[in-house]
């Protein structure tokens, strides 16, 4: 997928003051934000989802202009069929597993019938390794299980990009490299194109394809992940010190 | 004194329940406007709903009869159109009762909206819900609680309303006498049993809706 890019917002808190500018395009299949926190990474992610309206500029996706500040163009978040991974996964507590994969089904543009909508949901469920948890609230998984269905939810509504933000950060180090190797066995099986943050450079070593590397509020361009030379972990070096 | 006392629990029951009916739509559908983003004034609307929460009932009462009064500004055009008054009926009382019963639900519902994690609503919006739908789906399920604790409230608070209602709606036995307004009457005519089994029964049934009111409250996910 060809992703475009060029946002600028201020955001002001307080007597803190913020400015994000930043434009990359990309043809990615992963495409990795990477940078310390507070860099804007996301509300890059949140304006992509068309969660954050950004101040100016433009967001197209294989050409189809999702944000253009010039043409007065901003497609509501409801309407984008991006997929979304909290970085808390945000499950709903009121329902339960099966009741979460399935909401985007429920409503919407993507609403199906009841049985279809089971058999999608049951799918998912095998999908991610969730089957026998169906009937359960989330306030009862695992933390790698609230990942999986947080995942499960946000496919099943069959959406042309995948956004994850910070989606290790709340795993211990076994658990998040078996949800590294998941997360891209399932982005493969479903063949969708994901773009996720971090500010782990195993995470950019482990999964990027591109890279765009942050630093406060500033990011120019996507440049291809290398092993070796390796641009994120210079930058990371850099932003650390 | 049997029918009047009957009929007292019967005119408090269909009056109480009507204005909560009133209070639970308009506090819950405002605070879900208002709660949705920042906007100018939003301060003032706020204080401005909490208001009866304040006010003297007497204030309240004469607000109403300015308004729907049958001189009122609204009750004019009632009359003249409709032929129908307000003043001296039970629709009168349960329109003093919505009053002052709608804060205790909109600043309850307020409260439990603000509590609602933005990243739920927004998470639903990602999955192609509308602006209905996370209202419906997500916002009032997570926030039912509160809901049903502001709404217990204003019920009890309905059950005892006096002055606002007095004001509007008078104290005319087997129309628009409450039982508060019959306590009130009882204990001037110096019927003392008819006032105390009067307030026992009170006092019961606003026990019974504040403990399932904090019952609602605790419950947790």
């Amino acid at each position: 997928m060809f992703i475009e890019a060029a946002i600028a917002k201020e955001l002001v808190s307080g007597t803190r003051r913020f400015a994000l500018d930043v434009a990359f395009a990309c043809e990615c299949g992963v495409l990795v934000l990477f940078g310390p926190s507070g860099s804007g990474k996301t509300v890059t992610l949140s304006a992509l989802a068309g969660l954050t309206r950004p101040d100016c500029g433009r967001i197209a996706l294989d050409g189809e202009v999702l944000y253009d500040s010039a043409l007065g163009v901003d497609v509501p978040a409801a309407r984008r069929r991006i997929g979304f991974v909290f970085q808390d996964y945000a499950l709903f507590p009121h329902l339960s597993v099966a009741g979460n994969v399935g909401f985007g089904l429920s409503v919407g543009d993507g609403r199906l019938g009841a049985r279809e909508r089971r058999n999608r949901v049951g799918e998912m469920l095998d999908a991610l390794e969730l089957t026998g948890l169906a009937d359960v609230r989330p306030g009862e998984l695992s933390g790698g299980q609230r990942q999986r269905t947080a995942l499960a939810r946000a496919l099943a509504a069959r959406p042309r990009l995948l956004l994850l933000d910070e989606p290790f950060s709340a795993l211990d180090v076994p658990l998040r490299a078996r949800m590294r190797e998941e997360l891209r066995r399932v982005t493969r099986q479903f063949s969708i194109p994901s773009v996720l943050i971090t500010h782990d450079p195993g995470d950019v070593a482990a999964l990027a394809g591109q890279v765009v590397i942050y630093d406060r509020g500033k990011a120019a361009g996507a440049t291809v992940y290398q092993p070796d030379g390796d641009a994120a972990r210079a930058a990371f070096a850099a932003s650390a010190g | 004194m049997g029918p009047v006392f009957a009929s007292a629990l019967a005119i408090t029951l269909k009056v109480a329940v009507t204005a909560t009916l009133c209070s639970f739509v308009l506090g819950v559908g405002l605070a879900g406007l208002v709660s949705r983003r920042p906007f100018p004034g939003r301060g003032l609307l706020d204080a401005v709903c909490a208001m009866p929460l304040v006010l003297p009932p007497t204030v309240l009462g004469y607000y109403l009869l300015v308004a729907v009064g049958r001189r009122g500004v609204f009750g004019a055009w009632l009359l003249a159109t409709f032929g129908v008054s307000l003043t001296f009926t039970w629709q009168g009382a349960a329109l003093a009762s919505a009053l002052v019963g709608f804060p205790l639900v909109f600043t309850s519902a307020r409260a439990a909206f603000a509590g609602v994690d933005a990243n739920m609503q927004n998470a639903a919006r990602t999955l192609g819900a509308g602006e209905l739908a996370v209202f419906f789906r997500i916002s009032l399920p997570l926030a039912w609680r509160g809901v049903a604790a502001g709404t217990l409230l204003a019920f009890a608070r309905a059950m005892g309303e006096f002055g606002a209602t007095l004001m509007i709606a008078g104290n005319l036995p087997g129309k628009t006498q409450t039982l508060s307004l019959a306590i009130y009457e009882a204990v001037q005519a110096g019927r003392d049993g008819d006032a105390a089994a009067l307030v026992l029964l009170t006092t019961a049934v606003s026990l019974a809706v504040l403990l399932g009111a904090g019952k609602l409250a605790a419950k947790k996910y």
